[in-house]
Formats: structure tokens, C-alpha cells, sequence
């Protein structure tokens, strides 16, 4: 468990050099917005420098800050005034069109979907580290992902390029 | 598909400037007031952009390019490709290469009835994107500035710039390259409906709640909530920094404000009123959301200090709870209204989907500040 102790600007600068990347692109998985991004980055780390928390490993800290960042998110979209619309100024363009796709794609599942796909694939967390983030039972888990993957493979179905990537790749 | 997530993530990185933003945070200790500001600010430009005052003064597409910037519409070549969906016509109208960006005209048009710029106002769920022919290159876009979008009543078409700035690409790039502008969907907001809700205090159990599961404590919790937001609180106050929270247990429903909004209770704790409501059943489509306040008697608005929202799941459907907890002592309640804003929205469903092609005619030769045009952009 953590504890509380001083926390500098220096270590925090750190902290966020070290994950900032991996906070921010959680956030953006969610809310689909650079601006609330933005804000859920800012709120993330706002919170480390207040809280001080100490942790016993670095798997510790990060598992902190995922939750953090999954906590937040989760507060904004279910926030009343919270907009499922992205302005243009927030759009992400991507330089590969595969890569566009999957986004579209990720884009038609709903947040908690998002999530779990984003959690597991791309921060390569197990099922069980993922019930450890967010309280949820492995067996409800894993039926929840192989929903969100059937369901991505649902939107996905039809783009050649996609099918032969994930393929490749499971 | 974990080589396909990475890659997919590689280019989303945080915001240059992030970093320091925080530590401006810390160091000014009236740190920022949370989301509902921010909000607020953001619907003001919107509602700007569809403002009836603006829009009466824009006629049509070429006029009003000309009114945002001469020498912008002379740049413009004609590109008429255009998507139809759902009885809205998308047309990507011209296009242009300055410097390191291309501008783009889109216009919308309802060719069913008037449902572009009915609204109050209107969100475009937009992506672009490019596809080089050699090689694929990181871009940022910007677009939608309040001068740069228009809407002529007579026609009932709405016209937009977007703009999509370029890094690390060549101006020979970009001769050839194609662009795709997609609109998933159009929201038109509708005006807010306001519902006065009856003040009665009810009997709700009050219940331990905790911030994230992270915090050791010896009393036992009742639900992990997801977190605050700051209405006329700063995060200063001392509410915000406990380690455990008591807030209302939600039962039976007490006043049913809409269809999907409903006070699950409203007590006070600690001198501070606190009245739950939950959003349950909401299509997506229509409901766009709902606030809470209260009115003094001589007719000032007043947020809550705080609000928290948590979820429990109820069955097959979950209930969106927000409590929200306004510094008004119990004795001076009688001279408070307590009101409910609830907005909805149509959805236009697309996408709209249209790819061109820039060609070497869409550029105008030179960047803004007078570089020349071999040189590479960005």
C-alpha cells in the first residue's frame, strides 16, 4: 500500500516523464478528445502531487496511475454535461489508414469496452491486473472482452488489411 | 492485434506545453476550478458558432468566404464532391494548400427539411485524414474557429473551414496526396427544459464512500466513487481532502424529474445539503445531460460546492448517480428554489464520407510568412 510523504516538482516532473505518455494516451482511449485528455492528464497529476503517495514498486505507481486516470475518465463521461462529440480541433488524424480504422473502430465501442481492450492490448495488463484496477471479477472480465473483441471484429469485418493484422498478431 | 493497438498509439501523445500547465498548477495555489467552467466556456463558443446574429450575415458559400477572407477565397479551387446519408448532403466544395496547411470548404445541407441550424446549437463529430503517396506523416488539425464557420438561414446550409496543419511533409507530398473528411453524426442541441423540484428532506442512511480503493481505511465502505467535481468550491476545500466521504445511501426513488432523471435523495450531512439525483435509462441519442442548482429568492443562481458522481450497477441497466452538495444551512433552505436543467438533442446519424485529391492547382505558391514554396513544410 501506499503512503503519504513530501513529493517535489522535481519528482514530479519525473513521474510524469515516465508515464505522462501512458496517462494521457488512457485518457484519450476514453474520451476521444485531446482537450479532455488534456484535462484528465492535468486532474491525474494534480491529484499524485497533492496525494504524495508512496509506493512499495514501480508496478505499484503505475497501477496507481492507471486507476487514477480510468477513475477520472470514468467521472467525465459520466458527468452530466459530458458531450460524446469531439470538437474538430480535437480530432486525431493518423498517419497510417490502418491505423484509422482500428481508431474508428475502437470509436464505435462504448467506453468500457474501450477500456478493457485498451488496458489489455495495448497495455498488455492481464485479466487479473485488470480486475485488480477496477474491481471487477476476472469471469466477468474476460466475458466482457471477448464481447468487445467480437464486436471490434464485427466493425472491422470487411477491411482485408485489418483481418490479416489482428490475425497475425493474436 | 497488440502490434496493431501499439501502433495505433504511437502517435497520440500528450499535448506540448501539458507538463508545464501542472506545475503552473501547483505553483498557483487557486488552482483551476474543475469541469463545469470549462464547459461552460466551450458551449459559449459553440453556441457562438451557430449564433442566428452570425448566420444571417453569412448568404452563401463564395460570399462567405469572401467575407472571412479575400484573399482565402481566391485561393480556393472548386472540388464538388459530396456525400448524401440520411437526407444530409456533405460536399467538400474547394480546397487549398498555403504553406504548411490545406483548407478545406465543407458545406452540410438538410435536402429533407431544416434540421442543420435548428438547434441551439451543433456538434460535428468530425475526423479527417490524409494518405501520402509515398510516405504516411504525422499532421495536427485545427478548424472550426468561430470566424470560420457560417450558416445561411435561406439555404439552410452550413459551410465550415477545416484546416489541417502539416509537420514533416513536403509540399510534394501533398500534390496527389487524398484526404478523407468523415462526420459520424451531427448533434443538434435543443434548448433546456427547466423543472422546478419539490425541496423535501428525506431519511437516506448515510453512507461511506471512498475516492479510489487505494486509500487504507478502518471504516468499511459502502461504494468507490469516481471522483469530484468542483462547482463553487475551489480544491481547496477542506470536503475534498478526507479520506473517507458520507454521502446519501440510494434507495427508493423520491421525485422523478424526467423520465431518465429522478432525486434519489436529498438530506443534510455535516451542515451541507446534499441532494443525489441518478440518470438511468438515457438513450444516447437524445438525452444530452441535466445540471442541478439552486435559486435564492432574489433570483441568484447557486451551483453546488461539490459533486461526485458514482455508478451501480442495477440489474440489466446501470444508474449514473451525481450528488451534489451546495454550503446552504438548513435554516435558510426556505428562502432557496431547487431547479433541474435538463437538455436533449437530435442525432443525425452518418457517417459522410468523401475523399478527393489535392492537386498542384490548390496551391497558392507561398507559406504565410513568405517562405518559399520548395521548401519543405513544417
Amino acid at each position: 500500500m501506499e503512503q503519504t510523504r513530501q513529493c517535489t516538482p522535481a519528482e514530479l516532473g519525473h513521474v510524469m516523464d515516465k508515464y505522462g505518455t501512458m496517462v494521457y494516451r488512457l485518457a484519450f482511449s476514453q474520451l476521444r478528445s485531446h482537450s479532455d485528455a488534456d484535462d484528465i492528464y492535468q486532474e491525474v497529476f494534480l491529484r499524485y502531487y497533492q496525494k504524495r503517495p508512496q509506493f512499495e514498486s514501480e508496478e505499484h505507481r503505475r497501477a496507481w496511475l492507471l486507476r487514477v486516470t480510468i477513475n477520472r475518465a470514468k467521472s467525465y463521461v459520466t458527468s452530466a454535461w459530458f458531450r460524446h462529440t469531439v470538437s474538430l480541433e480535437d480530432c486525431h488524424a493518423f498517419p497510417e489508414p490502418e491505423s484509422q480504422s482500428l481508431d474508428e473502430a475502437m470509436a464505435a465501442l462504448p467506453a468500457k469496452d474501450r477500456m478493457l481492450l485498451h488496458l489489455y492490448y495495448y497495455e498488455e495488463l492481464s485479466v487479473r491486473d485488470i480486475a485488480q484496477l477496477t474491481g471487477k471479477k476476472e469471469s466477468t472480465l474476460r466475458t466482457q472482452l471477448t464481447r468487445a473483441r467480437r464486436k471490434l471484429g464485427t466493425i472491422l469485418k470487411g477491411e482485408d488489411d485489418y483481418e490479416s493484422c489482428i490475425s497475425e498478431n493474436e | 492485434m497488440k502490434a496493431a493497438f501499439r501502433k495505433m498509439n504511437e502517435s497520440i501523445r500528450p499535448t506540448p506545453g501539458l507538463e508545464d500547465q501542472v506545475f503552473e498548477k501547483i505553483a498557483v495555489k487557486h488552482a483551476a476550478r474543475f469541469r463545469p467552467l470549462a464547459a461552460v466556456a466551450a458551449m459559449l463558443v459553440v453556441v457562438m458558432l451557430a449564433t442566428p446574429a452570425m448566420a444571417a450575415s453569412i448568404p452563401a458559400v463564395s460570399d462567405w468566404l469572401y467575407q472571412v477572407s479575400p484573399e482565402m477565397a481566391e485561393r480556393f479551387t472548386p472540388i464538388q464532391e459530396s456525400c448524401t446519408k440520411n437526407g444530409i448532403k456533405m460536399e467538400v466544395v474547394s480546397a487549398s494548400i498555403h504553406g504548411a496547411t490545406s483548407e478545406v470548404v465543407v458545406s452540410f445541407e438538410d435536402l429533407e427539411g431544416n434540421r442543420i441550424g435548428s438547434g441551439t446549437r451543433e456538434d460535428y463529430e468530425f475526423r479527417n485524414y490524409n494518405i501520402f503517396k509515398d510516405n504516411g506523416s504525422g499532421q495536427s488539425v485545427k478548424g472550426l474557429s468561430d470566424d470560420k464557420t457560417g450558416y445561411d438561414p435561406e439555404t439552410g446550409k452550413k459551410t465550415m473551414l477545416v484546416e489541417t496543419n502539416y509537420h514533416g511533409v513536403t509540399v510534394s507530398d501533398l500534390f496527389g496526396s487524398k484526404m478523407t473528411i468523415v462526420v459520424d453524426e451531427i448533434c443538434n442541441y435543443l434548448d433546456s427544459v427547466s423543472y422546478e423540484v419539490p425541496i423535501v428532506l428525506t431519511d437516506n442512511a448515510v453512507m461511506t464512500a471512498k475516492p479510489d480503493r487505494s486509500q487504507p481505511t478502518d471504516r468499511p465502505v459502502e461504494v468507490p466513487f469516481d471522483g469530484f467535481g468542483y462547482g463553487s468550491a475551489t480544491r481547496n476545500d477542506p470536503w475534498l481532502t478526507k479520506e473517507v466521504y458520507e454521502l446519501l445511501t440510494p434507495g427508493e426513488v423520491k421525485h422523478q424529474i424526467t423520465e431518465e432523471v429522478a432525486v434519489m435523495g436529498m438530506a443534510y450531512i455535516d451542515g451541507r445539503l446534499h441532494v443525489q439525483t441518478r440518470q438511468r435509462d438515457a438513450d444516447a441519442d437524445t438525452f444530452s445531460g441535466y445540471q442541478i442548482y439552486l435559486v435564492e429568492s432574489n433570483g441568484e443562481k447557486l451551483c453546488a460546492a461539490v459533486f461526485n458522481t458514482f455508478t451501480i450497477d442495477e440489474g440489466d441497466d446501470r444508474g449514473d448517480y451525481m450528488e451534489g452538495i451546495f454550503d446552504i444551512p438548513e435554516e435558510e433552505l426556505e428562502n432557496y428554489t431547487l431547479m433541474a436543467d435538463v437538455e436533449y438533442k437530435e442525432t443525425i446519424k452518418g457517417p459522410w464520407k468523401v475523399t478527393f485529391t489535392f492537386t498542384e492547382s490548390d496551391y497558392v505558391g507561398e507559406h504565410d510568412d513568405g517562405i518559399p514554396m520548395e521548401t519543405a513544410i513544417g
